[in-house]
C-alpha cells in the first residue's frame, strides 16, 4: 500500500483560487485601518473610540484573565506606544500578504495578532465569534501552503534566493 | 540594468496592474464594499503609480522597477506623515491608504533590488515545483 500522501493541488485554477484567498486575507487588514485614527486612536474622547475602545473590551468583557492584567498594566498606561504598534504591524499584514512577500512570516505574525484581538474582544455583545475562529484558520491556511508562491512575489523571487545562497537568502527562503 | 529572463519583470506589471485594479475599492461610499479610502488625488496618485510600475515591468529594467516601489513607498510615507503628525490630507486617505500603497512599494522594491538571476535561475514564477 503506497503511504506517501497525495500532493496538494498545483492546477493553474488552484494557485489562482490560493492567490485570491491571500490577497483577501490582505484586504481585510488593509480595511481594517481605516477606523484606527493616528495619532490618539479615540483615547482623547469621550466615551471612548476607535482602537481604544476595543481596548478596553478586553478589560470589561473578559475572555483571559492574564490578558487583562497585560491590558490595565502595561497596554492602557503605554497606550500610544501599542496603538502605532498594533497600527504598523496590521498595516504590514496588509501589505505584504497583498503582495505574496514572505507570506510564510506574516501569516504567522497573523497568528499572534489574531490572538490579541480574540483576546479582546470575542466576549463583546454582538461579537461574531466565529470571525476570529476563521481568521485563524485562513491564516493556518496561508502558512500552510506557502501561499505567496502562487502569483506573490515570493514566486519570483525564491529562484532567485535559492541560487544566491547566504544568510539573508535562507532567511527569505523560511519567511516565504 | 535589464532583467534575464525570469519571472521578476512580469510579476512587476502584475502589481501594477493589480495596483491600478485597487482604485475601485475606494469607489463605495463605505464598509463593506469600500475596502481603501482614497480621494481624488490619491486615486490619480495610485493609477500614475500603477502605470510606471507596469512600464518598468514591461521593460524588465530593474532600475526603473525600484524606482516604481520607491514613487510607492513616498506616496504611502505622505499619506502616514499627514494622517498622524500634519493633519493635511493630499490624497484623501487614511491608515488603509497607507498599507495599501505600502504593499506595492514593498513588492516592487523587493523584485527591483532582488540580486539579479543568470540564466540557469530561468524559473518560472509559478512557485508550482518549489518543494524548498
Amino acid at each position: 500500500m503506497n503511504t506517501v500522501p497525495e500532493p496538494l493541488g498545483s492546477s493553474r485554477l488552484s494557485r489562482v483560487l490560493l492567490a485570491v484567498c491571500r490577497v483577501t486575507v490582505g484586504l481585510l487588514w488593509i480595511q481594517n485601518l481605516s477606523w484606527k485614527h493616528p495619532p490618539h486612536f479615540g483615547s482623547n474622547s469621550d466615551p471612548p473610540q476607535d482602537l481604544y475602545a476595543w481596548t478596553l473590551n478586553g478589560v470589561k468583557h473578559e475572555v483571559f484573565a492574564p490578558w487583562v492584567w497585560l491590558v490595565e498594566h502595561l497596554i492602557i498606561p503605554n497606550f500610544a506606544v501599542f496603538a502605532w504598534g498594533a497600527f504598523a504591524i496590521e498595516a504590514c499584514l496588509g501589505a505584504f500578504l497583498l503582495v505574496g512577500l514572505a507570506t510564510r512570516f506574516w501569516a504567522a505574525v497573523g497568528l499572534v495578532q489574531t490572538t490579541a484581538i480574540t483576546f479582546s474582544v470575542l466576549n463583546t455583545p454582538h461579537e461574531w465569534f466565529w470571525s476570529y475562529f476563521l481568521m485563524y484558520a485562513v491564516h493556518l491556511a496561508l502558512l500552510a501552503t506557502a501561499a505567496g508562491r502562487a502569483y506573490g512575489v515570493d514566486g519570483a523571487l525564491r529562484p532567485v534566493w535559492r541560487q544566491r545562497g547566504g544568510r539573508l537568502s535562507r532567511v527569505l527562503l523560511s519567511a516565504s | 540594468m535589464q532583467i534575464p529572463r525570469s519571472g521578476i519583470g512580469p510579476t512587476a506589471a502584475g502589481l501594477g496592474v493589480g495596483a491600478a485594479a485597487c482604485a475601485v475599492l475606494g469607489i463605495a461610499d463605505g464598509p463593506p464594499w469600500r475596502i481603501v479610502t482614497l480621494g481624488g488625488a490619491g486615486t490619480l496618485v495610485l493609477l500614475i503609480l500603477a502605470a510606471a510600475a507596469v512600464a518598468a515591468g514591461i521593460s524588465a529594467v530593474r532600475g526603473l522597477i525600484a524606482l516604481a516601489g520607491a514613487g510607492f513607498l513616498a506616496a504611502a510615507v505622505l499619506q502616514l506623515v499627514q494622517i498622524g503628525w500634519t493633519g493635511a490630507n493630499l490624497l484623501g486617505g487614511d491608515g488603509s491608504t497607507v498599507a495599501l500603497l505600502l504593499g506595492f512599494a514593498v513588492g516592487l522594491l523587493a523584485l527591483g533590488l532582488a540580486p539579479a538571476p543568470t540564466a540557469d535561475t530561468d524559473v518560472p514564477a509559478t512557485g508550482r515545483h518549489d518543494r524548498a
